[in-house]
């Protein structure tokens, strides 16, 4: 998988889910709804399909969440604390408007906490209409894997190991992530 | 009904729209009813409510409310035949009339979904019968060539206008080809000033240059006044047609019914709508409002932008003008907030018409007599925030009729007049509008409420006896309350008043209650002119600001060093007892200092109150209030608000504090009883 180049990404500006590479190759005529959308992925690469993701960094390790579930990555501005809510929830970051609980990644995976809020990142995910956003010590980049070459694994917030070529990534589970309340 | 689909934004505002035409069909029948008492019957109002009931039969026949379209049809034909003059108005008619529109307003309330169709040939029937009670009265002699340009309705007014002896003259006038049209609508709107304008006709003596207009007017002032009034232009004359009184002129008589004179103005072009305004849903309003509060924090940034430029030498110049320009966006952002806030702003006037049929159909039902009068009218209130006092309102006002006034031989053995009187008034109150209902009624027994309170288990005995007065007048707010043991068509299901209570909460509103046995009560809701944005006080705890809604705060206290440990003292403020709450310790976090100090502020919702302790108060602002994420609840947190540079703080929700504060003295309470 030579392919799947690592792709910098800048870190204040928006990330947003592309689809696949290949994906405009064979025109339909079919009107673009949810359900053929899917069936024309299948008919395009069903020997191979590909996975795009976003990877991360919380100390040396490398995690990374699917490209569809991320929306932006912003500074970790100061965050309003909101009382009464479990520890890892450091608090919320208005995004142009709209509240944003972030998330303590590192204590949220159980991997200790985040010091020093102001030097790392918000990578803001969405499920559904739902935005949440998780701390990161630094962002990874997007790249695009195999599906088959994804071990999956059901252990707690992750849901798959990835084989890269710079070591192990860790694929989180989002909505696993935020179901707390 | 196949292909409309009842659920459509069309359909919709359909109702919305059914529901307006009959709410000013409501206003025009009870001046009607005044008038038949009177003995004067405005032809202007009658017109209004034939339109409404025409405008409401093409309606509902175009979205296929069969029930509407034939009830509201039959509406028509009799209330065409009264304009006409070919029956007389009187009371057996006006009722048949009155129920017919109580059914209209069902209709729309079912949203086209009921079956009324038994009912409705039962009113058909009824107007029916009213309308075979012609008027064959003797017709006046009037020139024939007159009588035959004129419409049949026209020809009415003229009898009508003659009958009550006034003068009827010919104005003609002659106006350029070019702008005859505004010429023409300025003529008649000075002529209506002092006289009803029957019917225009064109003139034969029209030229190429000029058009001339015959306008026939009925007066009671005399020619002199006429041409005074015209101001003896010289491209008017007046011919008398008809000069019943040869009286001297008397025109402060034509005072009686100056008010009504003005609605005839339609009568021409009478059918096509002359309103120019547009139907818009609230929401796009909010989102206009959202977009100007973020604008607000683009402003913010510039802000910065230009103090930045400022403090550098080389660039203060353009940090100058760029605050300059930043200071012009502000003005004109607040400019743009006051006007979508206008925008929402309605009269709660249009609120108040809807109870007067409401205290009629209950006095006429319960056997009492109640008059409902109104004061402030032109205060104005967001539109969402009218919508929601008016089920508040209702509920009041049948508690009134059914529990307050008393039967008119009860009132008279206690001096009082016969009838009882509900008063609603509203004024403005700074960023408030207050409500008031009055009545002059039998006032409320707080024994009677305390025992009630206790016999249906709402509360412990010995809690009910410990309450002070005011604690047990709002007993009544409890769900499950009601004093009356049967239950009655208007209220008495004891579901009254805690709909008062929620739905006032629902707008933070306040209640107070104002009572003395045997002379009324006055239910004060003081509510917020608009929630689109939020007044908030904010405040500083242990070292983090918040900001509290204004509209919840009655007055702020300095308070002495109160030490944490000890449980938190009640106030007694204005005769209440208050209770208190330290907002750390409300949001489970740690002080540095163990005692509390510095401010307390009393807050209320609905009939509420509690003192929440603050260490300082920072300033007022306008903020406008996010929701926190779904996944986040937090009771006492309303939401956020982004203040830009200053950041972002959390806005307290006062209904959740006061919920907190009153289940832990209610559970104390109730501790006591079972020890």
């Amino acid at each position: 998988m030579d392919a799947a180049a690592k792709v910098s990404v800048s870190v204040s500006g928006p990330v947003r889910a592309s689809g696949l590479s290949d994906a405009p190759k064979r025109q339909s005529t079919v009107a673009p709804t949810v359900d053929n959308y899917s069936k024309s992925l299948e008919r395009q690469a069903p020997e191979e399909k590909k996975l795009q993701i976003v990877s991360f960094f919380l100390g040396e390790r490398e995690y990374a969440f699917e490209l569809l579930d991320a929306v932006e990555v912003l500074r970790a501005r100061t965050l309003t604390e909101v009382p009464r809510t479990p520890d890892f929830i450091k608090g919320i970051l208005s995004v142009r408007g709209e509240m944003v609980p972030v998330m303590d990644t590192k204590m949220r995976l159980s991997e200790g906490q985040f010091g020093n809020v102001r030097f790392g990142r918000v990578l803001v995910t969405s499920v559904g209409d739902l935005k949440v956003g998780f701390l990161v010590d630094r962002m990874g980049g997007v790249r695009e894997v195999a599906v088959a070459s994804i071990e999956q694994v059901d252990d707690g917030f992750v849901k798959g190991l990835i084989n890269a070529p710079g070591g192990l990534i860790l694929l989180l589970d989002v909505v696993r992530l935020i179901d707390f309340a | 009904m196949a292909d409309i689909d009842t659920g459509s934004e069309r359909y919709r505002e359909f109702l919305a729209e059914a529901e307006d035409i009959l709410g000013s069909m409501g206003k025009g029948l009870l001046k009607l009813g005044k008038g038949v008492k009177a003995g004067i019957i405005d032809p202007g109002v009658l017109n209004a409510v034939f339109r409404s009931a025409h405008t409401l039969k093409g309606m509902s026949a175009i979205f296929d409310v069969k029930d509407m379209a034939t009830l509201s049809h039959s509406l028509e034909d009799t209330l065409d035949l009264l304009r006409l003059g070919r029956i007389t108005l009187t009371d057996t008619v006006l009722d048949s009339i009155m129920n017919a529109f109580y059914l209209l307003q069902k209709i729309v309330a079912s949203k086209g979904h009921g079956d009324f169709s038994r009912e409705i040939e039962d009113h058909k029937s009824a107007l029916g019968k009213a309308a075979h009670a012609r008027d064959n009265r003797p017709k006046e002699q009037i020139d024939a060539g007159i009588i035959s340009v004129l419409t049949e309705y026209e020809e009415h007014r003229l009898r009508e206008n003659l009958k009550e002896g006034k003068n009827i003259y010919i104005v003609t006038a002659r106006f350029f080809m070019n702008n005859f049209d505004k010429g023409y609508v300025a003529l008649t709107e000075l002529l209506k000033t002092r006289s009803e304008v029957i019917a225009t006709l064109p003139s034969s003596k029209t030229n190429n240059e000029f058009l001339f207009f015959d306008i026939l007017t009925g007066t009671k002032g005399g020619k002199g006044q006429m041409l005074e009034l015209i101001g003896g232009s010289a491209d008017v004359e007046i011919k008398v047609l008809a000069e019943p009184s040869s009286r001297v002129e008397q025109g402060p008589a034509l005072e009686v019914v100056k008010d009504s004179v003005r609605p005839v103005q339609h009568h021409r072009d009478s059918l096509r709508r002359t309103s120019d305004t547009v139907r818009v849903n609230i929401g796009k309003l909010d989102n206009i409002l959202n977009v100007i509060s973020e604008l607000g924090i683009v402003k913010s940034n510039i802000t910065a932008l230009s103090a930045a430029l400022r403090s550098e030498a080389a660039h203060s110049v353009y940090g100058l003008e760029l605050a300059r320009a930043e200071k012009h966006l502000e003005r004109k952002l607040s400019d743009l907030r006051d006007s979508v806030l206008d925008v929402r702003m309605v009269q709660i006037g249009q609120l108040f018409g809807r109870f007067e049929t409401l205290v009629n159909r209950i006095s006429r039902e319960s056997g009492k007599e109640i008059r409902m009068t109104t004061l402030g009218d032109d205060t104005e209130l967001d539109k969402l925030i009218v919508e929601e006092l008016a089920d508040p309102l209702m509920h009041i006002i049948r508690n009134i009729a059914d529990h307050a006034i008393e039967p008119p031989g009860v009132r008279e053995g206690l001096g009082k007049p016969r009838h009882g009187t509900v008063t609603l008034s509203a004024h403005q109150k700074g960023n408030h509008v207050v409500v008031e209902v009055t009545d002059d009624g039998a006032g409320i027994d707080d024994a009677l409420i305390r025992s009630k309170a206790v016999e249906k288990g709402l509360v412990a005995a010995d809690y009910a006896k410990a309450l002070g007065v005011q604690e047990a007048l709002e007993l009544i707010f409890l769900p499950g309350f009601s004093t009356r043991t049967t239950v009655s068509e208007t209220s008495g299901r004891g579901v009254g008043m805690d709909v008062v209570r929620e739905n006032i909460s629902r707008l933070s509103g306040i209640i107070d209650i104002d009572t003395e046995r045997g002379r009324g009560t006055r239910f004060i809701l003081t509510i917020p002119i608009t929630l689109a944005i939020l007044q908030a006080l904010i405040i500083e705890e242990a070292g983090t600001r918040y900001a509290l809604p204004l509209n919840s705060v009655i007055e702020i206290v300095e308070i002495e060093r109160v030490s944490e440990v000890l449980i938190e003292p009640e106030f007694t403020i204005n005769g209440r007892n208050i209770p208190s709450v330290c907002l750390s310790r409300f949001l489970g976090k740690q002080r540095s200092a163990p005692d509390c100090a510095g401010y307390g502020i009393v807050a209320g919702l609905a009939e509420h109150r509690v003192c929440i302790m603050v260490d300082r108060l920072i300033e007022e602002l306008d903020v406008v209030i996010k929701p926190l994420s779904r996944l986040l609840k937090v009771p006492g947190i309303a939401g956020a608000t982004d203040m830009g540079e200053k950041g972002t703080v959390l806005v307290l929700d006062v209904t959740g504090i006061l919920d907190h504060v009153y289940r832990e003295k209610k559970s104390g309470a109730g501790f006591k009883t079972t020890v």
